[in-house]
């Protein structure tokens, strides 16, 4: 416990000096509100209105993309700095590094997720689909964070790999513009399933638990298998 | 043959840590988003999409190549060979900036054919991508962290994004004064004629600035990196 109260006040002080830290605080705030205020001037500017599903649901996942992206960027230079080495051999081990570095931005994301779904989304959803979106985008920034730590061997290849995961907030174009089968070919992806719960028709109980529980399934899925692979790759 | 060395070794480190390969996903992406986009909002979300990511790209890998040198003691060192801080500036430089001018071109010629402009759409690009590069090294050597590089860019190239406004309808004559007008100008010469004056106007726009940003980043590296290291300090 002391060690992790150690982790948290280095981090304040990182925040002091590295601003991009507020920055992950006030990013996701600056989206809320673009889809609170600006967004629906601009539905009803270019009659969008019929598109509000697909919008709520790619602007939702920006927000587990933007926090997991800057966790993983700190572990990338923690890593090349060789600090992980260092955690390592403290009584908060490696696997406490690891666990704190996912929870901040699984956190925030819980957080900001609450306050776009209860707030800011063009549509609403009903109470059971608001849950299992909140579960599913919780683990959502921790992948998206483990995905470039775990794949890349250095900050470049972070970098670059970031530019790519980038492209899963698309998904929900997919869901949208793919006749339905065959969308679900998307499902291989994490975003596909929060997305999913945003973009089918009606309401059906059966429906969302489905989606919420495979969706959720698979999620873990990722976290496990790349959490391994991270592990083994800073050994 | 000092210079031609460096520049192949930086493409291969570029092509090895997957920057092309990232970037290949990334083209094939925009080359199908274009082509769903409707007819009459093509060309302006191609002039868009050319300068904000294949333009600008070497601006958002500049920071993660030279923080990891810098990790990697590399640059403590470099300087003691005959190896100049200029060649290395334009070794980088010029070296994402075939990846810039390379992936314009695919997406350019997929989604809209080959038309007898691409000389001088070719053009902007080179000159945009030498711009942003080098004024991104300047930046990237202030910086001790991946966050940290991209708060401060976002920061010093928020003037530089001004013009992109023009795509809302909003303009203004002190714009002119910027480079990427001369950017936007020139990219969108691939679309439809521009006039001569035009084209000498944003060539010696671009050139001008990128010319200063040059002696800046100069100036930053040797304050930044071999002041430091020649006093014995740690980067």
């Amino acid at each position: 416990m002391k060690s992790v109260f150690h982790l948290i006040k280095g981090d304040m002080k990182q925040i002091y000096r590295d601003p991009m830290l507020l920055i992950s605080l006030i990013g996701p705030l600056l989206l809320i509100l673009l889809v609170r205020f600006i967004l629906p001037f601009a539905t009803a500017q270019f009659a969008l209105g019929a598109y509000n599903g697909l919008l709520a649901s790619f602007f939702i996942l920006l927000i587990p993309l933007l926090l997991g992206i800057m966790a993983g960027f700190i572990m990338l230079d923690e890593r090349d700095d060789k600090m992980i080495d260092y955690f390592a051999v403290t009584p908060l081990s490696k696997q406490g590094y690891l666990l704190y570095r996912l929870l901040l931005p699984g956190v925030l994301t819980v957080l900001y997720g609450y306050i776009y779904l209860e707030w800011a989304s063009p549509v609403a959803l009903p109470i059971l689909d608001k849950l299992l979106v909140t579960v599913m985008l919780a683990m959502e920034a921790p992948i998206i964070c483990l995905f470039l730590v775990a794949i890349a061997a250095n900050k470049i290849e972070g970098l670059a790999l970031s530019k790519g995961v980038g492209l899963v907030v698309f998904v929900p174009f997919i869901i949208y513009f793919v006749s339905e089968p065959w969308n679900w070919a998307g499902g291989i992806l994490p975003t596909f399933w929060p997305a999913k719960l945003f973009l089918i028709e009606g309401v059906h109980l059966m429906n969302s638990l489905f989606i919420g529980v495979l969706g959720a399934g698979i999620h873990i899925f990722y976290i496990i298998q790349l959490s391994k692979r991270f592990l083994r790759k800073t050994d | 043959m000092r210079f031609p060395a460096a520049f192949l070794y930086d493409i291969k480190i570029q092509f090895r840590h997957g920057l092309y390969a990232v970037y290949m996903l990334v083209s094939l992406f925009y080359i199908i988003a274009l082509h769903q986009i409707p007819e009459q909002y093509r060309e302006i979300a191609g002039i868009f999409i050319t300068f904000s990511d294949p333009g600008v790209l070497g601006f958002f890998f500049i920071g993660g190549l030279v923080l990891l040198e810098q990790n990697q003691n590399i640059l403590d060192n470099l300087f003691i060979t005959p190896y100049k801080v200029e060649e290395y500036i334009f070794s980088k430089a010029l070296s994402l900036t075939v990846l810039s001018v390379l992936t314009s071109y695919i997406i350019h010629i997929s989604v809209f054919g080959v038309s007898h402009y691409l000389v001088l759409f070719l053009v902007g690009v080179f000159l945009t991508s030498m711009f942003f590069t080098i004024f991104g090294l300047g930046v990237a050597v202030r910086c001790h962290t991946l966050n940290g590089f991209f708060f401060l860019s976002s920061i010093y190239s928020l003037i530089f994004l001004l013009p992109l406004l023009e795509i809302t309808g909003m303009d203004h004559f002190l714009f002119m004064l910027l480079p990427t007008k001369g950017a936007l100008l020139l990219i969108s010469s691939g679309f439809h004629s521009i006039t001569t004056w035009e084209a000498i106007y944003s060539v010696v726009m671009l050139l001008s600035w990128g010319v200063i940003a040059f002696i800046w980043a100069r100036k930053s590296f040797y304050n930044m990196i071999i002041r430091k290291a020649s006093e014995g300090k740690t980067l």
